[in-house]
């Protein structure tokens, strides 16, 4: 990737070499995967899921609109027979077993494109028609690896938006600030996992205080891993002219679940209201709206987008009940705010908001139901004063940093291109001295297993 | 001809949204009309096709923010 963008930047080609070069890039990463993975699938399935539903629509869109739901199911049905092979392969006794996964690498990126100009060429082939790009684009942006480990992913008629022109010098200067950034906020996540978390589960302890203090940086944990992978993504696209979209808003200042979900993996959320809400609300409300009544088809409708959401996390029930409990509390988060528009009231949602995705993410990766259940009800019932394994003012500092510190200097990349030189150049000063510091990859990004 | 789109689509809007004594512009948003929700903006939508005998696409009915975005979208699908 570094020559890909020292190349562009230097020789600064026109936009199809861009493209070519990028696609050229994806193509050597994807073989380099499947030889060092043992696992040609990897390849055939990325080259079968980019390329023949893209190559039927620019051949023949009828024959895509005709078969539409066929092949969406049979794109649908692989992604659960890798899940399925997971599942029966995990004991699901530790976090790594819950998330393993057969799944090919960068299956999820690839598939959110193809089932998205499905959906797209399905609502209005005339239109759509008019806006395609070229084979040589889509594949470039289609398979373009810094983004198949975790996204932000696409839908498909987004992939218009990039140029492949080299980037100018204070687009080349966010790029690179995002890249350094995400691997600092990956190092952090690192450091958090190998420390205190016990690899990458839960680490329960005597003394309550310590757990509570535990649980706090398991959002940390996951927020660094994966608004990380997602800015280093971001960050290599801007460079060679690719428009990723953006995946976080500081998700931790959310003031509802409704809220969260509008901030947290931001791509995931706007491509399942596109590509599932959408489509089931207009196909269903003129038949079952008026039976249910607005509230209730509304609610049903989040409810079976979120459980979808669950499921592509994995198929095992945990997963779908997740994604129940998530649906319920986006449906009636506008009354779970805490009422007023006071500076107390809005902290209260915040950090309420804040307990209720803390939570759910610990169910998410917790070893069964049974002993998330025993953990939720211990920490809320019995203090536990015993000698801790921590040091405690250690342990409280780096909650703190963890929670503050990322979120802290996202809120400043907000709008990069429009702040002076000086914060542009501090902003790029801050994320390389901590990625030194602690940065780089020493364990796989969690959204990869996905 | 605008001017008729913008009158129906706006008389539309006000149905839905039993918002007689609202007023609606170009610059109004979502928000800025009680009861505007996902749902409601579906069956909006859905309704100002019926009417018009147009289609949008997945991309514009997620992408329309203004009353002014959806008059101008009506507008050129009518042409």
């Amino acid at each position: 990737m570094v020559v890909l963008v020292t190349v562009v930047q230097v020789f600064r080609p026109r936009s199809t070499v861009v493209a070519s070069l990028v696609l050229g890039a994806n193509v050597v990463f994807a073989f380099l995967q499947a030889y060092l993975s043992k696992n040609a699938l990897d390849v055939i399935v990325l080259i079968v899921l980019s390329v023949l539903p893209y190559a039927i629509f620019r051949v023949r869109p009828i024959l895509l609109h005709r078969f539409a739901v066929p092949l969406a199911f049979a794109i649908l049905g692989f992604f659960i027979w890798f899940k399925m092979r997971t599942f029966s392969a995990a004991d699901g006794t530790s976090f790594d077993n819950v998330f393993s996964t057969a799944l090919p690498f960068g299956y999820s990126y690839v598939m959110f494109i193809a089932l998205s100009l499905i959906a797209e060429n399905r609502r209005n082939p005339d239109e759509i028609s008019n806006q395609k790009p070229s084979l040589l684009r889509h594949l470039s942006v289609a398979t373009f690896f810094p983004a198949m480990a975790a996204g932000p992913f696409l839908r498909f008629h987004q992939i218009a938006d990039s140029k492949f022109e080299a980037a100018t010098p204070t687009q080349f200067q966010h790029g690179l600030t995002l890249v350094f950034w995400g691997l600092a906020k990956k190092g952090i996540g690192d450091f958090l996992a190998l420390n205190y978390l016990s690899g990458s589960g839960l680490q329960t302890t005597s003394n309550t205080l310590e757990s509570w203090l535990l649980i706090l940086l398991i959002p940390a944990r996951f927020y660094a891993d994966f608004s990380g992978s997602a800015d280093i993504a971001i960050g290599f696209a801007k460079t060679v002219g690719i428009e990723l979209p953006e995946n976080f808003r500081l998700p931790f200042l959310a003031k509802s679940v409704g809220d969260y979900w509008r901030r947290w993996h931001m791509s995931l959320g706007e491509w399942m209201q596109a590509n599932v809400y959408l489509p089931l609300t207009l196909k269903l409300w003129p038949r079952l709206g008026k039976r249910f009544g607005p509230n209730f088809f509304n609610a049903g409708l989040i409810v079976g987008t979120m459980i979808i959401v669950g499921a592509w996390h994995g198929i095992q029930p945990r997963f779908l009940i997740w994604g129940f409990a998530m649906g319920i509390l986006v449906s009636i988060s506008p009354r779970l705010k805490l009422p007023g528009a006071s500076l107390l009231a809005r902290i209260g949602s915040i950090a309420m908001t804040f307990y209720l995705m803390m939570w759910g993410q610990v169910f998410l990766i917790d070893t069964s139901i049974a002993s998330f259940g025993g953990k939720w009800v211990g920490m809320h019932t019995v203090w536990r004063t015993d000698l801790g394994a921590f040091n405690p003012v250690a342990l409280l500092l780096t909650v703190l940093l963890s929670l503050i510190v990322p979120h802290a200097v996202d809120w400043r990349m907000v709008s990069f291109e429009k702040r002076s030189e000086i914060e542009r150049l501090a902003l790029l000063f801050t994320s390389s001295i901590i990625y030194f510091l602690i940065g780089g990859a020493a364990l796989p990004f969690i959204y990869s297993r996905f | 001809m605008n001017d008729s789109i913008a009158a129906q689509v706006q008389k539309i809007t006000r149905e839905l949204f039993g918002a007689s004594d609202i007023e609606i512009t170009d610059d109004t948003i979502a928000s800025d009309v009680p009861g505007w929700d996902s749902l409601t903006h579906v069956m909006l939508i859905t309704k100002i096709e019926k009417t018009f005998g147009i289609r949008f696409t997945l991309k514009e009915i997620q992408n329309i923010s203004r009353f002014g975005d959806l008059v101008a979208l009506v507008s050129s699908k009518c042409r």
